[in-house]
């Protein structure tokens, strides 16, 4: 076990220097950050290359990659230009509202999907379970960026017209001046709604698969010929065993979670990680988006890590070979 | 990422299905294979009706130049933010360009690029699936390790980066999506050629003297065909999904080009006075997502191996 553990671990780590390469790389084919000065003829060439030298882009791209990855090991992330300011200072403010929003979407979408899975299996090819499958797959196909457009319309403005006030905010995170947990409450809704609504659809469909599988296993044949009420059966036998591939899906997406962090928090101006991308990229500041880049690589492979493990230590009979 | 978990729509019409006379029986016993794939696809309802759907929309799509009255740079002051109307079925933007056939040509960018993403990933990933199972050991590990290096990259945060670099067409586009999204494809076809690699019959064509490649095409490619065509029809519906995402937030296709993800950027800020504009486009998306899974369904069913006629 341990050495399966450490084996990953070094996996991970060298995954890890490849996606830097691959991002440094890739964002070194932007424009040069120093455009602007170049092209103005009142800032004499001899001051652009006092800048150059400054910044350190006078240097070769090995020598800058390294100096890069340097500061990322001290918790540096780089400096934009565009911005003036260290990256780590633009991003630090934004983890909470990014953590605060996918936390709650998570939480919701767990308590619906879950048992709402666990039910399609139990009642297979009832009405609900069509329903459910046939929302699913509505779910599959839905833009989550037109699912938010949408509950703005129709959540936002439309109820706020019928019902004679405001109920749902359509962007933000509070009012200005601060309203409290109810004003937080009426902003969060609407996003969370559009980040569940599709994970629902997936996790629900794989939490019915998983309990499906488990539903005809043997022992569970044995639990119910042995005189077990159903409810012991489908709950402490069934579920403990179908919670296992879906924790691990869980775990998975949560590396992910800035990708589609950015689609949503970008429909409604949430002032997180993924917007803050989204207004880096409109900015053309291309040093806020390295580093977010790497940041999203650390915690993909990180949760990757974690689900591998995880699943080792639920299930026991994989082996760590 | 979740692998979707595609349960069958059409099973339960299956199990009613009565049982057949003798007859039939021995008309089932002549059945070629792709008589006895056509009539189980044409059971699955839905896919049926979404494969016409989708045959339709690629001729709309194809000759749209040709059969709508407008252009889609058309403007018209005369006729700007009008609604849904016969003369307008979607209405007119603020422009007063005809939706309907802003949606068309719209429709083309997506459609294009969802087959050519589909198309692609998946002879890149069958090729790097195939040769990984049938040749195993150090192939298999560098190509899975790269795999797997490939699907930990941040792939929504990367691709808006490219869009931001490089202003995508819809050309450059497809490529960007096919270098994400071939990985899911080489893994289903690597795990399928390591099941069939140790058959018999395998062994025997070997065993004659039939070349590697010929035995990966006649030999091993066909059994992988089922879910190949599946994960094509998943790969299709997400890369309409995520071209539409990509315009929508303004790295994708550029205007003056229309594309449903475009068009929609567009339409929200003016969603609460002209909402047709912000309907019409997102439900397309939707539409032609949703027939292209549903299809992938169908096609499931019709292709799956151990299915009993």
């Amino acid at each position: 076990m341990l050495a399966y553990t450490v084996r990953k671990f070094l996996f991970s780590l060298v995954v890890l220097f490849f996606a830097s390469i691959t991002i440094f790389g890739l964002v070194s084919l932007g424009p040069d950050p120093l455009v602007e000065l170049k092209n103005n003829p009142r800032i004499p060439a001899e001051d652009v290359r006092r800048i150059t030298e400054i910044y350190g882009l006078d240097k070769s791209l090995p020598e800058r990659y390294i100096i890069w990855v340097g500061g990322l090991l001290q918790g540096d992330l780089g400096y934009s230009f565009k911005q003036q300011s260290d990256v780590t200072d633009l991003i630090v403010p934004r983890i909470w509202p990014t953590i605060l929003l996918m936390g709650s979407s998570l939480i919701f979408t767990v308590m619906i999907a879950i048992p709402f899975g666990v039910y399609s299996a139990i009642k297979k090819y009832s009405l609900v379970d069509n329903a459910g499958t046939f929302l699913s797959f509505v779910g599959y196909s839905m833009p989550s960026f037109w699912l938010g457009l949408i509950l703005q319309l129709t959540l936002g403005v439309y109820l706020t017209g019928w019902a004679g006030m405001r109920i749902f905010y359509t962007s933000g995170m509070t009012s200005p001046g601060g309203g409290g947990l109810v004003d937080l409450l009426q902003h969060l809704t609407l996003p969370v709604l559009t980040l569940s609504a599709i994970s629902i659809a997936s996790y629900s469909r794989f939490q019915r698969s998983a309990m499906l599988d488990v539903l005809s296993a043997d022992y569970l044949r044995t639990a119910r010929a042995k005189g077990l009420s159903r409810r012991s059966v489908y709950l402490k036998h069934a579920l403990r065993n179908a919670l296992v591939p879906v924790v691990t899906v869980i775990a998975l997406d949560m590396g992910v979670l800035l990708g589609g962090a950015v689609i949503t928090e970008t429909v409604f101006a949430w002032p997180g990680l993924g917007f803050l991308l989204a207004d880096s990229l409109y900015k053309g500041d291309y040093n806020v988006a390295q580093g977010l880049l790497i940041i999203s690589a650390v915690l993909i492979v990180f949760f990757n890590y974690v689900a591998d493990i995880a699943y080792s230590v639920l299930d026991p009979r994989i082996s760590y070979g | 990422m979740v692998e979707h978990d595609r349960t069958t729509l059409g099973a339960g019409a299956q199990d009613n299905a009565a049982e057949p006379s003798v007859e039939e029986y021995v008309k089932v016993r002549g059945r070629t294979q792709r008589e006895i794939i056509w009539r189980r696809f044409r059971r699955h309802r839905l896919a049926m009706a979404s494969g016409v759907f989708l045959v339709l929309l690629y001729l709309a799509a194809l000759a749209t130049p040709a059969i709508v009255p407008y252009e889609y740079d058309e403007i018209d002051y005369a006729a700007i933010n009008q609604g849904p109307s016969l003369e307008h079925p979607m209405g007119t933007d603020r422009l007063g360009r005809d939706e309907l056939t802003r949606v068309l040509y719209g429709g083309r960018v997506s459609l294009v690029v969802g087959l050519g993403v589909g198309v692609f990933s998946t002879l890149i990933g069958a090729a790097v699936g195939i040769f990984s199972g049938y040749y195993g050991r150090a192939v298999d590990t560098a190509l899975m390790s790269f795999t797997d290096f490939m699907l930990t990259l941040p792939f929504i945060p990367l691709i808006l980066v490219l869009g931001s670099i490089f202003n995508f067409t819809p050309a450059s586009i497809t490529l960007a999506l096919v270098i994400l999204l071939w990985m899911n494809m080489a893994r289903l076809v690597r795990g399928g050629v390591l099941s069939v690699r140790e058959q018999e019959y395998v062994l025997a064509a070997r065993a004659i003297g039939v070349s590697d490649s010929r035995i990966m095409l006649r030999h091993v490619l066909p059994n992988v065909v089922g879910v190949m065509v599946v994960q094509a029809t998943l790969t299709v519906a997400l890369a309409i999904i995520l071209e539409s995402t990509v315009s929508f937030l303004g790295f994708g296709i550029q205007p003056p080009t229309p594309s449903w993800g475009n068009m929609l950027t567009d339409a929200r800020s003016t969603m609460t006075q002209q909402p047709w504009l912000t309907w019409f486009p997102g439900m397309m998306i939707v539409i032609t997502a949703l027939c292209v899974n549903f299809l992938g369904d169908g096609l499931r069913d019709a292709l799956d191996p151990k299915a009993v006629e």
